[in-house]
């Protein structure tokens, strides 16, 4: 538990596979954000973290009372244990708050080297409390449960064991045990335990069954997205310490929005003690309007079941996009770095830091030189006149999808 | 070495001791991933075994969620007494069975125990309760070379069965079957349809669902080599093959001509990561972005012909008025100039940009997003 409130809340962990990820989930209300540095992580193909980055995350995210956890989860082979002892004293010595670790002969090699506090990965499968009993022996302070445990093993892991506990709340799904599946190992040479998951489960199948002549196409091991928004409420009784959002490679507007709608609940926690607001519609409407696949709650009160396979190839429709994200204000204008092409007159939605989005029309659309647009190119910068709210890192949607 | 052999329930202990075999692995639905024994049916399968001088060591390697584990820790502790040995991979499960019993241990450091400084933590931790560290198949030669010897726990090695690619505890396959998803157990073939891969055999049982590699996995060829690594124990997994051949492929792996066990099994096979590990490769390759802002001065955000461009100053760097700079096009397109004119956004006149400000420069051409600027020494 985070901060000193009416009702206490827990962490709010959210993705940052970028500085500019990282400020945009902080600015939105994170509590503390995980990031992979340059080596030892699973997002090898992230855009991660180099020395210099690593310090600015840490200074930006403290300067604003979230921590920082640096993602180390990859399972090693003894040839890359080089530098780790001195990597591990040096993010301590950054400042960075904590490890996420899978692999044993890491957790020791970070301990020994007096590296920040450890908690334990997802990857290693903690799925018991005599497990976490275990890791709690090998020095770990906490756990980062599967996504197959349900809300009362969170409850009874963390009485039995006495470690904080974190679990996902969003985000899209391993469809193995966390850590057992080496499709892509042994399909395509990528070690999915060292940053090489070929998505191999979102494939389609032929499926032919033993006992039946016929066989059957489908995406059979492809898992919706949890989503846990109107599980909040079990999360916070089951004293669940730390609620991760999942999806450093997703962009600054998954970042964004989906930190922003949990946070915003959270903090209705923090006020009311309960989750019951009127705006619990319109924070699940906000989650539809990112990148994902149907929802699912997966296993948090039930053992998944055949709802929570995604059987098809497709996300589901969004109904906005991330115009961009401001970069930058002048005296008149706001600079929007282009993610998603739109036109002179379209109508956009700024989504402030926290409270309700507002509509406003591109009624002004210039280049940085103040030559007339009438329409954008993704990647470019465009000033639009400035309307009351607008910041650096806020995000400007384009409603007509 | 000594021959470790996964049991089913239709083996014959009495041919098995006769081809050699040292120890017998005994699986149930409810306790073990793809152990196929009823817990009453194992029971009697370790008494006979014993009784023909083979070693039987219970098969508890059964991945355990907390919901389950009071109704899991009872079937255990129901089977205990008949066994002298424990296989678990559940760190739950082992450290269950460290605490409530006295079997000795053996403990399956597959998924992920890749290197001596985890292992010899096992080691340490489980201390002499610890009978056997059953090591990865994903374990290149070199490193079974440094590993075993320096161990003080006996290690095994799969030395030919199937490859376990995915565990899940979905159950995968029975909203694909019909009137056969009432079975504990169902099996199934799967071809990806947009890889080359085919081939897959899949199951699912109890204990969620699992995917194999079309190929299986064979070192009866090393034999030699493993022995010369010190390595104590091989462990043969006959699926996919019937009982007969599955004693003559026992007795062949132990006989002074064990790469014979080859020839005889009936399905292709690989050595998967024995000879080189091909993932390190890759891994090293995925750590090297082509791109490296690492001495990088800034990256332009807007380009747009006959137009200033516009650039990020990167951390820790700054531009200034008369810098020889080298511009380097994502494409990797190389352009040489100085930089003659710096100002805000607001047109105001600068001498020089810091680290994170957002400027303009003069127009430059071929300049494009995403380019870096480089010192041009
Ligand atoms: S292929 Fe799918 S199940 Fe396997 S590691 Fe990747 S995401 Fe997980």
């Amino acid at each position: 538990m985070t901060k000193k409130l009416n009702f206490p809340i827990p962490e709010l962990l959210a993705p940052a596979g970028s500085l500019e990820k990282l400020k945009t989930a902080v600015l939105y209300g994170a509590s503390a954000v995980y990031l992979g540095g340059q080596r030892y992580g699973l997002r090898a193909a992230a855009d991660n973290f180099n020395r210099e980055q690593m310090i600015m995350a840490v200074q930006f995210a403290h300067a604003h009372g979230a921590k920082v956890h640096v993602v180390l989860n990859a399972f090693l082979h003894d040839s890359d244990f080089v530098g780790l002892s001195e990597y591990a004293k040096d993010l301590r010595l950054i400042g960075v708050d904590s490890v996420i670790v899978s692999d044993l002969g890491v957790i020791q090699t970070v301990i020994a080297a007096g590296g920040p506090e450890v908690h334990l990965s997802t990857q290693a499968s903690c799925l018991n409390a005599s497990a976490a009993k275990l890791w709690k022996a090998m020095g770990v302070t906490r756990v980062v449960l599967g996504r197959e445990a349900s809300l009362e093993d969170a409850k009874a892991i963390k009485l039995a064991s006495g470690l904080e506990v974190e679990m996902f709340v969003h985000g899209s799904m391993c469809m193995a045990f966390s850590g057992h599946c080496v499709i892509s190992n042994y399909t395509q040479g990528r070690d999915s335990n060292r940053g090489g998951c070929a998505h191999s489960c979102r494939h389609e199948y032929r499926i032919g069954l033993s006992d039946s002549e016929q066989e059957k196409n489908s995406f059979f091991m492809s898992s919706k997205d949890l989503e846990g928004l109107r599980q909040l409420k079990g999360y916070v009784d089951a004293g669940v310490d730390s609620l991760k959002i999942e999806g450093r490679m997703k962009s600054v507007h998954y970042a964004g929005t989906v930190t922003r709608v949990y946070a915003e609940a959270l903090a209705h926690y923090a006020e009311h003690g309960n989750f019951l607001s009127d705006r619990l519609e319109e924070w699940a409407s906000e989650l539809r309007k990112v990148h994902h696949r149907a929802y699912t709650e997966a296993s948090l009160i039930k053992p998944a079941d055949e709802s929570s396979i995604h059987n098809g190839r497709d996300s589901e429709g969004v109904e906005s996009a991330v115009a961009g994200p401001i970069v930058a204000l002048t005296k008149d204008a706001m600079v929007i770095e282009v993610r998603k092409k739109f036109r002179l007159g379209e109508e956009l939605e700024l989504v402030p830091f926290r409270g309700k989005s507002q509509t406003f029309t591109a009624n002004r659309l210039r280049t940085l030189s103040d030559n007339p647009l009438e329409e954008t190119k993704p990647g470019s910068l465009v000033k639009i006149d400035l309307i009351p709210g607008a910041a650096e890192h806020v995000l400007v949607r384009s409603t007509g999808i | 070495m000594k021959l470790t052999y996964f049991l089913r329930p239709e083996d014959d202990l009495v041919a098995l001791s006769k081809s050699g075999v040292h120890e017998v692995l005994i699986g149930s639905k409810a306790l073990s991933r793809l152990g196929a024994f009823e817990l009453e049916q194992m029971i009697e399968a370790a008494k006979k075994a014993k009784e023909l001088g083979l070693k039987a060591t219970l098969l508890c390697d059964a991945l355990v969620s907390e919901r389950d584990f009071s109704s899991f820790k009872k079937r255990l502790e129901s089977v205990l007494p008949f066994f002298e040995s424990a296989r678990a991979l559940d760190p739950g499960v082992m450290q269950f069975l460290f605490e409530s019993s006295n079997l000795k241990l053996q403990f399956v450091a597959d998924t992920g125990n890749h290197n001596l400084p985890g292992l010899l933590a096992w080691e340490k931790y489980f201390g002499e309760r610890l009978e056997r560290l059953v090591l990865s198949i994903e374990l290149s030669k070199e490193s079974l070379h440094h590993i075993i010897p320096a161990l003080k726990t006996p290690c095994e090695l799969l030395v030919l069965g199937r490859i376990l690619l995915f565990h899940s505890p979905r159950n995968l396959l029975s909203p694909l079957a019909g009137e056969v998803s009432q079975s504990d157990w169902i099996e199934a073939t799967g071809a990806s349809e947009e890889s080359p891969h085919k081939g897959f055999p899949l199951v699912e049982n109890l204990q969620g669902s699992f995917m194999f590699l079309a190929k299986d996995f064979c070192l009866a060829e090393q034999i030699d080599d493993l022995k010369s690594m010190g390595l104590e124990y091989m462990r043969f997994d006959p699926t996919g093959c019937s009982s007969d051949l599955a004693y003559e492929v026992s007795s062949t792996l132990l006989s002074d001509s064990p790469k014979l066990a080859k020839e005889l099994w009936p399905n292709p096979v690989i050595r998967g990561f024995y000879g080189v590990n091909k993932s390190d490769v890759l891994f090293k390759k995925l750590k090297n972005p082509s791109r490296d802002k690492t001495h990088a001065l800034a990256e332009v955000l807007d380009a747009r012909k006959g137009e200033p461009m516009t650039v990020k100053v990167l951390d820790g760097s700054s531009l200034k008025l008369g810098l020889a700079v080298k511009m380097i096009t994502p494409e990797g397109k190389i352009k040489e100039f100085s930089i003659s004119t710096i100002k805000t956004l607001d047109g105001e006149v600068l001498d020089a940009a810091p680290e994170r400000s957002i400027v303009t420069l003069q127009a430059v051409g071929s300049a494009c997003v995403k380019a870096l600027l480089l010192p041009n020494f």
